[in-house]
């Protein structure tokens, strides 16, 4: 009996799943299928013998991320870095998105919207270019025209370790808010007009109306873009560490992240076994994380857990 | 007048279908017209920005040679310089057809011990490519062996280096001092110049490196033998006893770096010269530099004037030095996935041997992509009406490709004996005794990959004066030996032993 209903709920599928076979076989070819490659890591790898006739080696492809001291402070910057991230892209791009929503004219929101994604869209090579006209000793805006207008000692800037962490947190802000502050505002878009005249009827103010009706909505989608970013916390933004720092020396105590760390050992060696060992470690890292943040969410709001 | 057509149009498709048959590379072999069976082989290598588009026709020509005198045809694959290294690694790891392939010799004792190469046939070396062999004569094949087995052949262009300085003409006749400047020798000479220079204009940035990667230790101080990878150097041009040393525990390089930031302080060297994108040639450009020190050989400020179009004049600050480093500027090498090698070691010959396939390949078809300038044997330049821009084959790489000596020179550069005077050159350097010596770093990659990180932090900054030695010279040095410094010194002085035991 049971089986019989199985079936027919399977044949009743079956157009919806021939449907996403082709993006089913797309994610198979594309994500799974590589996968294989991720014994390369565990191998000494040389070009003879190919990926799976090279002789193991163990973790050996994996001591040169751990052997220094450095090895805590990529550590340290990869994390806490994406931390704050992830918290100020959230905070700034749903206040946006409620901001956006506020606005009735959509001549205005257009005018918006396209500001806040232009930066988005920028090459980071691009962004190190104009952060460097700023900021450049002899010929910087800053130093040349603001710090020089001021009377003030001017700075070099690109061998000063401090500034840096507020400098790419900005920079990092500036980036990426305005997009995910697109996001919020598609969900927005569809929450009926009726919940705040409701509201209004029954004395709610404008705080107490976006507190209400207008977050509760977007907790979802909240939730997944974080998660979402929480897997990908052991990984950095390259063009952000390496190129806008113009990979200043002077400035690796704060700039140096996994993947800069590992581009600037493996540059010269070329070495795929050690290149994939990286990846592999902050790929499980990744992993376990999001396992973890969504087991926290399924306890404290069950409903908004991803699975 | 229709049947002519109708023939045009049936030769037309005829030659397609044998294109196509062509690129399905069904075998390798196809037969000519009288029955002789053609060899075909793929030959990648890398263009500085974009691919030139009168490519195949270059092909055809260097074809029509290969075909008549070595029965030949080969595919030329030109890639763009960015992504080439990768596309090379994913042609021969999966197998892709591949024959002959141009890198860059940093890469080359790392290919050797992940076995990308192929080790040439001895017996081929001795036959068919016997020329070349003699061509490149015997101490430059000792930079392309490793243990006993050849893996590819330097190309022969400017094999010795020497530091260099190229400088800024106009700004020297302003201040009349360009009899002054050409009869620099040293980089005190030098100093006492950008004094000079300095006291008459006091905003002027004297000097900086000649490229972003590279200080100006690299460009206009070295006198040692960096072994490839700058961990552990013979000191002393290589002429001492096969000591590897820790070059920055060394008092040269504790003075060298004080006596650069002495220049910083005094305001010679261009401000964050370290981190600016355009640090080097671009800078030079627009004058916004006076000089630029660099790698330099016979008429660097020519090649550097015709480049930016700033009149330069130029000179050595040191003595000219060969290393395995600099002999291996560029290898031509056959992958491990090359099913037959004679044919490509048949065509290699010609790059080496043969003046007509070598300029070619690097300069186009003679009357189309260049002409001779009048009453000179070798100096060539552009066709009337054709420049730069609008030539249909600038592609400007000759020092990737055989004997560069054995081509062309292009109007500005050199005169008729400039390649004679180029190989004089590569002869007089000083020859470090390490020559032919590849570290295999594969037993201590741990080490190296840290130590590249901590050079990364901290050799640029020190070595084009913007760090304060006595602060962060210690900081280098214990970071340096914490990653482990001292245990590839003597695995390098283990295998330099060893490889010097054998010669």
């Amino acid at each position: 009996m049971r089986k019989k209903r199985k079936s027919v709920k399977w044949k009743r599928y079956l157009p919806l799943y021939f449907m996403a076979l082709p993006a089913l076989v797309y994610l198979f070819i594309n994500n799974y299928l590589p996968m294989t490659g991720l014994v390369v890591a565990f191998k000494n790898f040389n070009y003879k013998d190919g990926i799976f006739g090279s002789p193991w080696c163990g973790f050996a492809n994996f001591e040169y991320l751990f052997s220094t001291s450095t090895s805590f402070i990529i550590t340290r910057n990869t994390i806490v870095y994406n931390a704050v991230f992830i918290i100020l892209n959230t905070v700034a791009g749903v206040a946006a998105a409620v901001l956006l929503n506020e606005i009735r004219s959509k001549k205005a929101v257009t005018v918006f919207q396209t500001t806040m994604i232009i930066p988005y869209l920028l090459s980071m090579i691009i962004i190190g270019y104009l952060v460097f006209a700023f900021l450049s000793s002899e010929n910087g805006f800053i130093n040349k025209h603001v710090l020089n207008f001021l009377g003030v000692e001017l700075i070099s800037w690109y061998a000063s370790p401090k500034v840096w962490p507020w400098l790419l947190i900005f920079i990092n802000t500036l980036k990426n808010f305005g997009f995910l502050a697109l996001i919020y505002y598609s969900t927005l878009i569809s929450v009926s007009n009726e919940y705040y005249e409701a509201a209004k009827l029954d004395g709610a103010n404008k705080w107490q109306q976006i507190w209400y009706i207008t977050i509760p909505y977007l907790k979802p989608t909240i939730i997944t873009m974080v998660l979402l970013s929480v897997g990908r916390v052991f990984y950095s933004d390259f063009g952000l560490f390496y190129q806008v720092p113009q990979n200043s020396g002077a400035l690796y105590s704060v700039t140096n992240t996994i993947d800069t760390y590992v581009y600037r050992s493996l540059i010269q060696l070329g070495d795929v076994g050690m290149a994939s060992a990286a990846g592999v470690y902050q790929s499980i890292v990744g992993f376990l994380l999001v396992l973890a943040a969504n087991a926290a969410v399924r306890k404290i709001s069950p409903d908004n857990a991803m699975f | 007048m229709f049947r002519k057509r109708l023939t045009r149009g049936m030769t037309a498709v005829l030659l397609t279908t044998a294109i196509l048959t062509g690129c399905g590379g069904q075998g390798t072999h196809e037969k000519q017209d009288d029955g002789k069976e053609l060899d075909k082989i793929t030959f990648a290598f890398f263009c500085n920005v974009v691919i030139p588009e009168d490519m195949d026709k270059v092909e055809e020509a260097i074809n029509e040679i290969t075909r008549e005198k070595i029965n030949v045809e080969v595919e030329l694959l030109p890639m763009s310089l960015s992504t080439y290294e990768q596309q090379i690694n994913l042609m021969i790891s999966s197998g892709e057809k591949l024959d002959l392939f141009n890198m860059f010799g940093t890469q080359f004792a790392v290919d050797v011990t992940q076995n990308k190469l192929a080790a040439m046939e001895p017996e081929l070396l001795k036959t068919v490519a016997k020329d070349t062999v003699e061509t490149i004569g015997e101490d430059y094949m000792k930079s392309v062996t490793v243990n006993g087995n050849v893996y590819g052949f330097p190309v022969l262009k400017d094999n010795a280096q020497v530091r260099g300085v190229v400088m800024n003409k106009r700004m020297l006749e302003e201040n009349n001092l360009l009899e002054e400047a050409e009869n620099v020798k040293s980089t005190d000479g030098l100093a006492a110049l950008y004094d000079k220079m300095l006291s008459a204009d006091p905003d002027m940035a004297m000097v900086c490196a000649g490229d972003t990667a590279s200080s100006l230790v690299d460009s206009g101080f070295m006198t040692y033998d960096s072994l490839g990878d700058y961990l552990g150097v013979l000191m002393d041009y290589g002429q001492g006893d096969l000591e590897v040393e820790n070059l920055y525990e060394t008092d040269w390089y504790e003075s060298t770096v004080n006596y650069i930031h002495d220049w910083y302080e005094k305001g010679y060297i261009l401000k964050d010269s370290s981190v600016n994108p355009d640090t080097g040639v671009p800078i030079y450009q627009s004058e916004g530099v006076f000089s630029i020190l660099c790698n330099y050989h016979i008429a660097t400020d020519s090649v550097i004037e015709n480049m930016t179009n700033v009149p330069s004049t130029g000179t050595w600050v040191a003595e000219p030095l060969a290393t395995t480093t600099s002999i291996n500027g560029v290898v031509m090498s056959i992958p491990a996935t090359c099913e037959n090698q004679e044919p490509v070691l048949k065509f290699l010959n010609l790059m080496y041997t043969d003046k007509d396939v070598v300029n070619l390949i690097d300069w186009g078809i003679e009357g189309e992509h260049y002409v001779h300038v009048d009453g000179k044997e070798n100096v060539i330049t552009y066709p009337e009406g054709v420049t730069g821009d609008n030539s249909g084959y600038a592609m400007n790489c000759g020092w990737e490709f055989g004997n560069q000596l054995n081509s062309y020179v292009w109007e500005n550069t050199g005169d008729d004996d400039y390649y004679e005077r180029m190989a004089d050159f590569n002869n007089e350097a000083i020859k470090s005794k390490a020559i032919g010596f590849s570290f295999d770093s594969s037993s201590v990659k741990t080490e190296v990959a840290a130590l590249n990180n901590v050079l990364n932090e901290y050799r640029l900054g020190l070595e084009n004066g913007e760090m304060d030695p006595s602060e962060y010279l210690p900081k280098f040095q214990q970071a340096l030996k914490e990653a482990g410094i001292d245990k590839v010194i003597e695995e390098k002085q283990k295998q330099l032993d060893a490889w010097a035991a054998e010669q």
